[in-house]
């Protein structure tokens, strides 16, 4: 049984023994996952900045007609 | 007072209103410049410049086009928000702008507030997906797995991840998964042809072809079952030069 499996029977069973809860439960662990992910994603570099490559582009463009 | 317009060459012209749309992109100058191009291109068909310049004409017509997508997506998703299609496009399109940063940024915000919400880890990985920030992309996955497991969007994508990183025998495994989850959803019998394809297994590839082509056609989409019959004469192609080649080496 690997760690997908564990964590989906986890959630099985919390869903079955607290089904009043289950809900309210899942939110807030999701709200957990998303903040570890969201400040683990900030701590990488950004991938590279393609808005800027989109820029060189249009200006290489207008370059290139210049000297045409 | 003589109007320059009037004095100027057709090439003049052409290139005064591929200069004009390239500032301004009012698409009446585009459609212009089109006719004033092809015009030129039926007279000088061997001419580089002009086919260079018609190019960077086509290159500005289209992603201004996709900028009105964009818009379009964007309107369609405030309407509708409960769609999932639009948000797929928006991202889609962001990309091939190389705007990836936008949606990066937009679909970190939803997640921050619908963490519960498993389809908005979609959405981020995917940006990240296509800005080829295949790590980030993964830790998406695996965050939104914690939630959901067996999220078919999750395991979709990452399917697509590991055929990315190369991985594909566990790219085959999953998309096995969800064919039998799913077998309404041609999107992993594609998917593994592709796959099949690049691992150099050609009639496995063409298997998977053949089953697309039966299913489009029981369910009156024949019509979509061009280009899986032109993906299966490409296959065959590469089959006979695989056997010409082996067969050429020892004479």
């Amino acid at each position: 049984m690997n760690g997908e499996d564990v964590t989906a029977r986890m959630w099985l069973e919390l869903s079955a023994l607290a089904p009043d809860r289950w809900l309210a439960i899942r939110r807030a662990v999701a709200a957990r996952i998303a903040a570890d992910l969201l400040a683990e994603l900030d701590r990488l570099p950004r991938p590279a900045s393609r808005l800027d490559l989109e820029r060189q582009l249009r200006a290489g463009q207008l370059a290139h007609r210049k000297v045409a | 007072m003589t109007n320059p317009a009037e004095a100027e060459t057709l090439r003049q012209k052409a290139s005064r209103l591929l200069d004009t749309y390239g500032a301004l992109g009012d698409e009446s100058v585009c459609t212009e410049a089109m006719r004033a191009y092809q015009e030129l291109l039926a007279e000088h068909p061997h001419d580089a410049g002009l086919h260079w310049e018609y190019g960077r004409l086509l290159d500005a017509h289209g992603r201004n086009s996709i900028r009105a997508a964009v818009a379009c997506f964007e309107r369609a998703i405030e309407l509708d928000p409960g769609q999932n299609g639009p948000h797929f496009n928006l991202i889609f399109s962001r990309a091939a702008l190389h705007e990836t940063e936008l949606v990066v940024d937009l679909y970190k915000e939803r997640l921050a507030a619908a963490p519960d919400q498993i389809r908005e880890y979609g959405f981020l990985a995917r940006a990240y997906f296509y800005a080829g920030a295949r790590e980030e992309a993964g830790k998406v996955i695996a965050a939104g797995r914690k939630l959901d497991p067996d999220d078919y969007g999750l395991l979709d994508l990452e399917a697509e991840l590991l055929d990315a990183a190369g991985r594909r025998e566990e790219s085959l495994a999953i998309r096995q998964t969800l064919k039998q989850r799913d077998p309404e959803n041609l999107g992993s019998w594609y998917m593994s042809a592709f796959t099949l394809e690049a691992l150099g297994r050609y009639e496995e590839a063409i298997a998977e072809w053949r089953y697309i082509i039966g299913w489009l056609e029981a369910h009156d989409e024949a019509l979509h079952t061009q280009w899986p019959k032109e993906m299966i004469a490409g296959i065959e192609a590469k089959i006979a030069a695989t056997d010409t080649g082996a067969g050429g080496t020892g004479s």
